[in-house]
């Protein structure tokens, strides 16, 4: 039978469920050999991307990048962390932060499949088309 | 200058005052995969089946439909071109199921099936847009079929009624007239108070073209939309052609108006599905077409309707056009529309190889309802006349294999070869029903009986000229009042003093 990098993962996590320090390293090393006795080495980079979704979505993590045109202060960034928790109902946010001067203002936020399009540049293109009509 | 100057600034100031921003949160999703115009993708999680999604990129936006909502992934057809959108193109969910504009605006054009000009007149401003896909009125809003079509096609009115509301097949093989049944329907309908819409799928262009001409010719464009998805389209926008043509059928039966809508053809529409079925993933079943093709066409037809009073008293009567590949009716898709449609009319090859065209098989040519729509004149001599040709070819198969035959038989296959002769009609003429009626009672009555089997086509052609002049009165009297004595006297009388000129 073909084992996707899915599967690894799921059976990569249920093998860790609840194990704590010491306990880990001898099982990921018997995974690492389990993959190469499969011949599955390659999926690798899968597997690990796999996991790592699937490590987040147990423990309700939630990644997010975050668009503005300038550095964000702390002040900002906590009070986005506690809007997003608040937002996507998730326990934890790891936040990824991102310059970029096209959006002219405001901010761009990105969580899972959901954009929050705050930027100027958007509501000066939706003004204009607005105008026009 | 200053007063034109600040009256733009002040309008500028109010619409941006009253512009409000769309709400921020949008449902996003990224292409893993796309080609043959599928595309499969992750995220979009809470998209709906059939909802349209947009792909933005530099050259502007192409929009998708969803077909497949799979654990952790979306599976969407693209409607136009998909050489632009690449792995990791980003996708924006709309909250809207496929649309496309309706209106006034789209009689006597060419569209696509989202509804954008074809014909090089410019776009077409449409503000109102209806779905694609809808649930077919239910019973508490329709009536029976009490109003007929009428087609021009005298074996057509005479033995295969078209009430309006109906659902009529026309199948046979290719290159037999099926397209020209529909096209001469088309032409009739002027002036009877019908809008037309051909939806043309699969179809070479310039077939297309060259049917634009004739209806324009024959004034017919006025009440008539094309809706073209060739056969260099892609599968997708195939798939959603009838549907789109029912949808603009739909906005006029909302204004209580009769629609009839041709798809031509809907074989060529389950093998664009087929391929998009497949293209999904989708199991294949009987002929590789997948478990829902039956879905597929029901659910298209079944919108055609006679609404009651109550609900607008509009129609919608579709004529679904079948190809059959070398007669063979009993093939997947065929009988899935025969079980359907409410009748069909069957166009055999050898029949229109001998010449008799339209090439109207009447043996296996029904109509389930069309009769309680028709005018009573018509129906008073239709019903004689089909049992005479029934007859007529019960004897012809059996008077081949024998000379020798009674007086009563010779004079019914004499009759039947008359009969035979009117049923033939060349293209793009259809004729009145009052004419129509005029010719079968002259055939049942006799009175072609003593001209020759070769000069009935030329009997026939001067009858009508005869009529239009001396018989005026008459020929309005057979729609309009009852079928009574008198009338037929005043039919027979027109009829004798016809063949008194020809002495």
């Amino acid at each position: 039978m073909r084992i996707t990098p899915k599967l690894y993962a799921t059976g990569l996590l249920q093998a860790l469920h609840n194990k704590q320090g010491a306990e880990i390293a001898p099982i990921i090393d018997a995974f690492v050999a389990l993959l190469a006795k499969n011949n599955d080495t390659a999926k690798a980079d899968k597997v690990i991307a796999a996991f790592s979704a699937l490590w987040n979505k147990e423990h309700k993590i939630i990644t997010s990048e975050i668009t503005t045109a300038k550095k964000l202060g702390n002040d900002t960034r906590d009070s986005l962390e506690a809007f997003l928790l608040k937002q996507s109902g998730a326990r934890a946010v790891e936040i990824q932060e991102k310059i970029d001067g096209d959006v002219l203002g405001g901010m761009v936020i990105r969580y899972e499949d959901t954009v929050l399009d705050y930027s100027v540049k958007t509501k000066i293109s939706d003004l204009i088309s607005a105008i026009k009509q | 200058m200053a007063t034109t100057k600040d009256f733009i600034i002040e309008q500028i100031k109010k619409s941006i005052a009253a512009h409000e921003t769309s709400s921020p949160a949008k449902n996003m999703g990224k292409v893993i995969s796309v080609g043959d115009g599928i595309v499969k993708l992750s995220g979009l999680s809470n998209v709906a089946m059939s909802e349209m999604i947009e792909f933005k990129n530099k050259k502007g936006s192409v929009r998708g439909v969803v077909l497949n909502l799979e654990e952790d992934s979306v599976g969407a057809i693209i409607l136009g071109d998909y050489f632009e959108i690449k792995e990791g193109d980003e996708a924006t969910a709309s909250g809207r199921i496929l649309e496309v504009p309706v209106g006034e605006a789209m009689i006597g054009r060419v569209i696509d099936p989202l509804g954008e000009a074809l014909d090089g007149k410019g776009t077409i401003e449409a503000r109102t847009f209806y779905p694609i896909e809808k649930i077919a009125p239910g019973v508490i809003a329709r009536q029976s079929v009490n109003q007929p079509v009428q087609t021009g096609i005298k074996a057509i009115d005479a033995m295969i009624p078209i009430g309006r509301g109906q659902r009529e097949l026309i199948i046979g093989d290719r290159q037999i007239g099926k397209t020209a049944i529909a096209i001469d329907t088309i032409i009739n309908q002027k002036g009877q108070n019908m809008k037309c819409v051909y939806v043309a799928i699969g179809q070479k262009e310039s077939k297309i073209a060259s049917i634009v001409a004739r209806l324009k010719k024959h004034g017919a464009m006025d009440y008539t939309t094309i809706v073209l998805a060739s056969a260099s389209d892609p599968a997708s926008l195939l798939y959603i052609a009838p549907y789109a043509g029912t949808a603009l059928a739909e906005y006029f039966l909302d204004k209580g108006e009769d629609v009839l809508i041709i798809y031509d053809d809907l074989s060529k529409h389950a093998v664009a599905y087929r391929e998009i079925s497949l293209l999904l993933r989708r199991p294949p079943g009987r002929e590789a077409y997948p478990g829902d093709v039956f879905y597929l066409h029901s659910r298209l037809l079944e919108r055609a309707c006679r609404l009651n009073k109550e609900h607008g008293g509009g129609s919608i009567t579709a004529l679904p056009i079948i190809e059959t590949q070398a007669g063979d009716v009993s093939a997947y898709i065929p009988t899935n529309v025969i079980s359907i449609t409410d009748g069909q009319i069957y166009l055999e090859p050898d029949s229109f190889y001998k010449g008799n065209r339209p090439a109207i098989n009447a043996g296996l040519s029904v109509s389930r309802v069309g009769s309680s729509a028709q005018v009573k004149a018509m129906k008073k001599v239709a019903g004689k006349m089909r049992l005479e040709a029934a007859q007529y070819r019960e004897l012809a198969a059996f008077a081949q294999f024998g000379s020798d035959l009674d007086a009563e038989t010779k004079a019914k296959l004499e009759r039947g070869k008359r009969l035979s002769e009117i049923l033939k009609q060349d293209q793009y003429s259809p004729l009145s029903v009052a004419n129509q009626i005029l010719i079968f009672y002259a055939v049942i009555n006799g009175f072609v009986d003593d001209v020759a089997v070769e000069d009935v086509i030329q009997f026939e052609k001067g009858l009508h000229q005869y009529a239009e002049t001396a018989g005026k009165e008459t020929l309005r009297h057979i729609v309009t009042s009852e079928f009574n004595e008198e009338l037929e006297n005043k039919m027979k009388a027109l009829l004798s003093d016809y063949k008194s000129t020809l002495q």
